[in-house]
């Protein structure tokens, strides 16, 4: 072997050891990328093992972050050495199914509402001092004491109030049948109740009832506007019964009322099943179905750092039948009432549904790690619907009594929806010149009870506005 | 003047005409060592005071050494990976003292001296290189380490409890020792393979294993096997690449493996034979001395097998460190975690990464990556025409990478875990000055685009007709 063989091996094998290096240390930063950062980004069993080793990791020595409203007022925390954050009395219980909990034992993780969701910045994200960062929601403390003690006082349901422009929730409380106290997990978790743990407003998934009418007015107005139709059009004579064509499937008003002759604010005063099945029929199921997807009903709908809300509506190739149900609220349709406020509230907003928002701002010492920005969801329908449908609703509003004079303009309509189990799930939906709310009650006998609610949420509503 | 170039008149015709934009590693390097402070701000104000204090040197010595090196040609590449390496580990000791609060606190002064001494070092180099050339250096080398492993063995201290005596004290001032032995393998290897002196297969062979063999006894005395680990990845490296091909070599590195592999085997055996005497205190002389060895390898094998085997005792420093890579994120731990033993030295590579996140302790790995590649590339260019140089510049390669990457792959529990500084980013003064006087010899011999010597010493005319023997040459034909 000659000298410069000799030499050009040696070349070739330093050549090689770089080479060896190189495949060194992109398998290591490839390998080190994917199980610290990919993984735990993209996959929720790589993520909950990360929390469970930074949660048993600081656990002895990090302070759970405080949880305000709107103003600053505390919600949850005052966290301090050896003693746990708390809620005080009546936010305990209030806001008991929004802030949820968070823990790991036995290597596993368990989680629940925001303090589950927001556990990164909480417990994971400290200030000199070992606390987490402050959490700022978008309600309102006193709203939500006064929805949970006065609206729902003890019944299963939830009350939501959206902020018109800015779509935050100025109160999401909610009560399943179990007394779910936040300070004392065991209440939580130590309860056997079937589905005691689903938070009422966000969880199920029921027909809307006559809330649902609002959706079928608003096609068949916009049927109305695109194509310019018969005077006619909206004239109904109400029997108290009614057969979708091709069907021997009866549809009769509640407590089988007659109404006679009926137009849309006759039949959405007084919640005409029969005028709404017909109408429902004559519109037909793609504008129907067009209405409903604008109002995003069968979309998911992300609220930040609570949950994604679900829907469902299948009207596409329906029988007459299947249409005329649908339309008055019951059928295959299925909606949580957080979304029926979002309807209520698009209707408020000339048909803008705005972005639902709960959390406003979070903030660790000086730095700003997340502000929320008012945003629309979705452009539903155009401003004229809304123009013409709100003097119905407000008619409505007034027919349940919550009058102008004590109230101001208040838009509303309240839902009957017979559900599974025999069970009847009750609604009211209805907005004002600032907030659109949906008071929900799981197991209830008429929506008629709901009417004095809405009456009373409405003052407290505006008393809120006008203190501002 | 900063990034002038001045005319080089080695420079081939092609090059000239060439733009060489290479000033550019300068500017970038100043950037990133000026953005380390304002990193270093969000972490800690008093760190980042700390390490503004420290940054003018740095940025003086960046700016001028920088130039220099780009007015000789050197590696611009390599000078950043030094340039950034330095700040950043730097920036980290800094940091650490804040967070960890290690017995030891990290001093600019000290860190100061090691770059004087460096230079020193590279002043000196000159001289120091014309005994490579000469047989009696190779003896020498060998008498030397003999010497630190005996010495230490008589008189070594273990200032911090790690259970080796590779500390020396004279008056106020303790060194490790053993970062010399690194030294006289440099000065060992070199000899062996220098032009100057033609050397059969079986001369470097034999030789070699002796050289490695005393190491290997000398670490087994002292207890410190993480400088030996070194030493053994340096001595198959070196053969592997600079022995030519023969049936010898093969043989040999095969052996080398097998013997690797059945001292891990046998420390396995060892140890469950040893066990019971240790426990009842009955062991004679010879095992008194090859238990702790023994004990050692079991350990550290048995950890990277099953980390949560001791989680509370040897696990402990290792379960930590995952602590740390899980909660490091794009930007850092956000949990004040401070539990991570030995953050200033051995767990350097995950306190930056649970610091400063895990992306700016990738980026240090491809700075490690940097450094083989060009100190290769050098010692490639240089094996044209000094084979001394070449095996000195690749050695010096070879330890700051296989060091910087043993300990990081070791102490993210990918590999046996081994207790020594991570180049540039841990502390100590004695590695700080050998680290620093590594990085300077290879700068220094990236000059004139790897020819900084051939072109002082050599009429490059003659070199053209030279036929210098190559070691092991003979044999290998």
């Amino acid at each position: 072997m000659s000298q410069n063989s000799s030499k050009s091996h040696t070349r070739v094998r330093i050549r090689l050891s770089e080479l060896a290096a190189c495949i060194v240390c992109f398998l290591f930063i490839a390998f080190f990328s994917f199980k610290y950062l990919i993984r735990p980004a993209a996959d929720s069993n790589s993520r909950a093992l990360r929390n469970t080793i930074i949660y048993d990791a600081v656990k002895n020595y990090a302070l759970e972050g405080d949880i305000v409203d709107r103003d600053g007022a505390l919600i949850m925390g005052n966290a301090a050495e050896g003693i746990p954050a708390y809620a005080p009395a009546g936010k305990n219980r209030s806001y008991a199914y929004l802030l949820g909990y968070y823990t790991v034992s036995q290597n596993r993780e368990n989680k629940y509402g925001l303090r589950g969701s927001l556990n990164e910045y909480l417990l994971f994200t400290l200030d000199k001092s070992n606390k987490g960062a402050t959490v700022t929601l978008t309600t309102d403390n006193a709203l939500q004491n006064y929805a949970f003690e006065t609206i729902l006082n003890g019944q299963e349901g939830s009350v939501i109030v959206l902020d018109n422009k800015t779509g935050d929730v100025l109160c999401f409380t909610s009560k399943s049948n179990i007394d779910y106290d936040v300070n004392d997990m065991e209440s939580f978790i130590g309860s056997d109740v079937e589905g005691a743990q689903f938070r009422r407003g966000t969880f199920e998934n029921d027909p809307p009832g006559s809330t649902f009418k609002i959706v079928t007015a608003a096609a068949a107005i916009e049927k109305d506007i695109d194509e310019n139709l018969p005077d006619d059009f909206f004239a109904y004579t109400d029997t108290g019964e009614y057969y979708a064509p091709d069907s021997d499937f009866v549809i009769t008003n509640y407590e089988h009322a007659v109404w006679g002759e009926v137009d849309l604010e006759k039949a959405m005063n007084n919640s005409v099943n029969c005028y709404f099945a017909n109408l429902g029929v004559k519109i037909g199921a793609e504008r129907m179905n067009k209405m409903a997807k604008n109002l995003m009903i069968g979309s998911d709908i992300k609220i930040p750092f609570l949950c994604t809300i679900h829907s469902r509506i299948d009207i596409s190739n329906a029988e007459p039948v299947t249409i005329a149900q649908t339309a008055f609220g019951q059928g295959n349709t299925e909606i949580t009432p957080f979304h029926l406020a979002l309807i209520a509230q698009a209707m408020a907003n000339d048909g803008k549904m705005m972005q639902p928002n709960i959390v406003k701002r979070i903030q660790s010492g000086n730095s700003l790690l997340y502000k929320s920005n008012p945003s629309v969801l979705k452009n539903c329908f155009r401003a004229k619907i809304a123009e013409r449908l709100k003097p119905i609703l407000h008619s409505t509003a007034v027919g349940y009594g919550i009058d102008e004079a004590s109230c101001g303009m208040v838009y509303a309509k309240t839902g009957t929806a017979e559900c599974a189990n025999d069970r009847i799930h009750t609604y009211i939906i209805g907005f004002t010149e600032n907030a659109s709310f949906c008071i929900s009650m799981n197991d209830s006998e008429h929506s008629s009870d709901l009417w004095p609610k809405a009456k009373q949420l409405v003052q407290f509503i505006n008393g809120i506005y006008t203190r501002q | 003047m900063f990034f002038t170039k001045k005319k080089s008149g080695i420079e081939p015709a092609a090059e000239k005409e060439a733009v060489d934009r290479s000033d550019r590693y300068i500017i970038l390097a100043v950037l990133i060592q000026v953005g380390m402070s304002g990193l270093l701000f969000l972490k800690s104000r008093e760190a980042s005071l700390n390490y503004l204090i420290l940054l003018i040197p740095i940025l003086i010595v960046t700016a001028f050494l920088g130039t220099h090196t780009y007015n000789k040609d050197g590696d611009m590449k390599l000078f950043f990976a030094f340039a950034v390496l330095a700040s950043i580990g730097a920036a980290l000791q800094f940091l650490v003292d804040e967070i960890y609060h290690p017995p030891t606190v990290f001093s600019p002064v000290k860190y100061l001296i090691s770059f004087g001494c460096s230079f020193l070092f590279i002043l000196f180099y000159k001289l120091f290189r014309k005994m490579l050339n000469h047989s009696v250096t190779l003896y020498l080398a060998i008498l030397m380490a003999a010497g630190i492993y005996a010495l230490l063995y008589f008189k070594g201290v273990d200032p911090n409890g790690y259970g080796t005596k590779a500390w020396l004290t004279v008056g106020p001032v303790t060194f490790q020792l053993t970062d010399f032995t690194k030294i006289t393998a440099l000065i060992f290897y070199s000899t062996l393979f220098s032009s100057k002196s033609e050397r059969s297969t079986w001369f470097i062979l034999v030789i070699s294993s002796f050289f490695f063999a005393l190491n290997l006894a000398g670490s087994v005395l002292i207890h410190e096997l993480g400088s030996f680990f070194i030493l053994f990845f340096l001595h198959l490296s070196v053969l592997c690449i600079f022995m030519p091909h023969s049936m010898a070599k093969r043989i040999y590195l095969i052996a080398i493996f097998l013997f690797c592999v059945m001292v891990v085997g046998g420390s396995f055996v060892l140890y469950k034979i040893l066990l019971p005497q240790a426990e009842s205190g009955t062991m004679n002389r010879i095992s008194t001395i090859i238990w702790p060895v023994v004990k050692k390898i079991y350990v550290r094998f048995s950890l990277t097998a099953n980390l949560n085997s001791d989680p509370y005792g040897s696990g402990y420093q290792l379960l930590q460190g995952k602590k740390a890579l899980w909660m490091s994120g794009l930007f850092g731990n956000t949990v004040n975690f401070s539990a991570l033993p030995v953050p200033e030295s051995d767990m350097a590579f995950i306190a930056l990464a649970s610091a400063f996140g895990l992306p700016l302790a990738f980026f240090t790995v491809l700075m490690f990556l940097r450094i083989f590649i060009s100190g290769s590339e050098i010692s490639r260019k240089i094996s044209e025409y000094d084979p001394a140089d070449s095996v000195l510049v690749y050695s010096v390669t070879v330890m700051l990478f296989l060091q910087a990457m043993i300990v990081i792959l070791g102490s993210c529990n990918l590999i046996p875990f081994t207790g020594l500084p991570i180049p540039f980013l841990s502390r100590g003064g004695t590695y700080q000055a050998i680290v620093f006087s590594f990085a300077g010899l290879m700068i220094s011999l990236s000059q004139n685009n790897g020819r900084k010597y051939k072109e002082s010493e050599v009429d490059p005319d003659v070199t053209e007709q030279l036929e210098i023997p190559y070691p092991g040459q003979d044999q290998a034909q």
